[in-house]
């Protein structure tokens, strides 16, 4: 079913919206959800979740692009049940990584306890990964957004892993580089 | 927890961004595979006694190879025989690559291509509220001058304003948009402008909100085996020539980008093209595209006596074995001179050349009567 009928059929707030929801876009929530808490049960909870906030959302707003909709909040929803979990303990699973790897990446003026304005980092992000050839944009993506294996990475673009290690490493440079350069002190 | 921030920021990254490296087909290729699996032991009675079957007719009829199907779009295009459709049914590939932002939704359909050609079937699907009535040109208000800014479509005996994907063109933001030659087009993330353009429009459905565009594209890069990526920066239309006074009208904002990766076996042939003794370039033929690569044109041909300080235009000239000959005249390429009275120039130009051929049946190739002769090496 088409992206646009399934938002219709929330406006219309016909429970179908949620099944249609599911069936196109379940595996793909999970997915993301378990690459992120590493475990099935809680990645099950928070996509389930993630059908309820957007029964609560749609209307009033209408998602241009409802895979990246639902994505986003099944990804929020996991990270907040992985803090939940593991409060001041470091993470598992693919996230444990990743944050590791973006330890070198966050702005010198950044710290942890300040309040940080995600959307005009995002926004600036979003224009450094613009400018970016396509390949490592997406590479980019698919490890810090969507929390995917470096191996999972190097076997759908065809590269070794070694290959999306050194391109991640000097993405990160650059993309700390660039953020200090426009002042993001958020 | 460490990084919350940095992790959160790209969170909230643009959303065309996050569906350019979609995890969606991963999950319905997973979910197809198991399915397949299941389907396996559900059905393995039935496949043994098919493979029997097949194993038999086999031995009878031989074995069955089965083609791809053609888009329509190609099939009415190309008119292929049977025989040419066998012939570059490894350069034809079901793309099937879709992208949607901002209400429009981009689907590639079909692709036909060899390294450094691609011809792509493309839907553009508007915004659900967008009317495309209000395209309809009245024809009691006379048509515009430029045949590309509409379209006519015979079902309904009715024009239409051409909506084309547009991307700035010119040095300045208030410059022209460019209908027909707007996409950006890269290999592997690096922009390639080189090459040929001439896309056209097949179908306008007004009731889907569709428009289908058949997308001929030539690149200096190989394509094969590498991400290929169309983009624009939004859809507008024109109203009549500039030189009419017409004016954009913007439909719908972006940007816009599809990315797939093609992957053709298609075959090639080389040629080298000789004045005289001595080597001064190459023609190399795919089964529907050429390409002619000149070192020093200003030696082809008689032109030399009429054209003596602009670029001449070439011919080039296909026999095939049955005696058909399929002539291109040079329209577009590029030209490098060193000055504008110098006669020795470099010159690049590429053929669509409107059908299939089979390259075991060229008999001869010519370039403004000049001989070329097949290479020893194809390419």
């Amino acid at each position: 079913m088409e992206d646009s009928i399934i938002v219709d059929l929330y406006f219309q707030r016909a429970e179908r919206a949620i099944t249609e929801t599911s069936a196109k876009y379940g595996n793909y929530c999970s997915k993301i959800a378990n690459n992120i808490l590493n475990n099935m049960s809680d990645a099950e909870e928070c996509v389930n979740d993630t059908y309820l906030r957007a029964w609560n959302a749609i209307p009033p707003h209408r998602p241009t692009v409802l895979s990246a909709f639902l994505g986003k909040i099944t990804r929020n929803l996991s990270l907040d049940k992985c803090k939940a979990r593991y409060a001041d303990k470091r993470a598992d699973g693919e996230l444990a990584l990743a944050l590791d790897e973006l330890d070198g990446c966050v702005p010198s003026c950044w710290s942890i306890e300040q309040q940080v304005d995600y959307t005009q980092a995002a926004k600036e992000i979003s224009n450094f990964l613009r400018c970016q050839p396509s390949d490592r944009r997406q590479v980019f993506v698919r490890r810090y957004w969507y929390m995917d294996s470096i191996s999972d990475i190097a076997n759908h673009f065809g590269m070794s892993e070694s290959k999306v290690k050194s391109m991640l490493f000097r993405m990160r440079s650059h993309l700390k580089a660039y953020l200090e350069s426009e002042g993001i002190t958020i | 927890m460490k990084n919350e921030s940095i992790i959160r920021a790209i969170g909230e990254i643009d959303e065309d961004i996050i569906l350019e490296a979609s995890i969606i087909h991963n999950e319905q290729n997973l979910r197809t595979e198991r399915i397949a699996k299941k389907k396996v032991s559900h059905n393995a009675r039935i496949a043994l006694i098919a493979a029997v079957l097949v194993l038999s007719m086999g031995i009878m009829a031989g074995a069955v190879y089965v083609l791809h199907n053609w888009d329509t779009v190609f099939e009415n295009y190309f008119q292929p025989t049977d025989k040419e459709k066998e012939t570059v049914d490894s350069a034809i590939e079901d793309v099937d690559a879709t992208v949607s932002l901002n209400g429009v939704t981009l689907t590639i359909r079909q692709t036909i291509g060899d390294d450094y050609n691609l011809y792509a079937v493309l839907d553009i699907k508007l915004p659900d509220a967008f009317d495309m009535s209000t395209l309809i040109i009245d024809p009691d208000a006379g048509l515009p001058k430029n045949e590309h800014v509409y379209t006519y479509d015979e079902a309904t005996d009715t024009y239409y304003y051409v909506i084309s994907p547009c991307t700035k063109f010119g040095r300045s933001d208030s410059d022209l948009y460019m209908p027909f030659v707007s996409f950006n087009q890269t290999v592997n993330g690096t922009e390639i402008h080189e090459g040929s353009v001439d896309d056209k429009i097949i179908e306008v459905d007004p009731v889907g909100n569709t428009i289908t565009l058949l997308v001929k594209r030539t690149f200096t890069e190989k394509i094969s085996g590498n991400p290929v990526t169309l983009s624009f920066e939004k859809l507008s239309y024109i109203t009549d020539s500039i030189a009419n006074g017409g004016v954009y009208v913007d439909v719908v904002n972006g940007p816009f980008s599809i990315t797939w990766t093609p992957s053709y076996d298609c075959s090639s042939k080389a040629y080298t093209v000789y004045n005289g003794d001595t080597e001064i370039g190459s023609v190399i033929l795919t089964p529907f595209y050429a390409a002619m690569l000149l070192d020093d044109a200003s030696v082809l041909g008689s032109y030399r006596q009429v054209y003596d300080s602009i670029v001449p235009e070439q011919y080039l000239t296909i026999t095939l074995t049955d005696g058909t000959i399929i002539e291109k005249q040079s329209t577009y390429g590029s030209i490098y001179r060193e000055t504008v009275d110098s006669l020795a120039f470099e010159m690049d130009y590429w053929f669509e050349l409107n059908k299939i051929i089979d390259l075991n049946e060229v008999a001869s190739v010519e370039i403004n009567g000049c001989t070329v002769k097949p290479a020893e090496t194809a390419n």
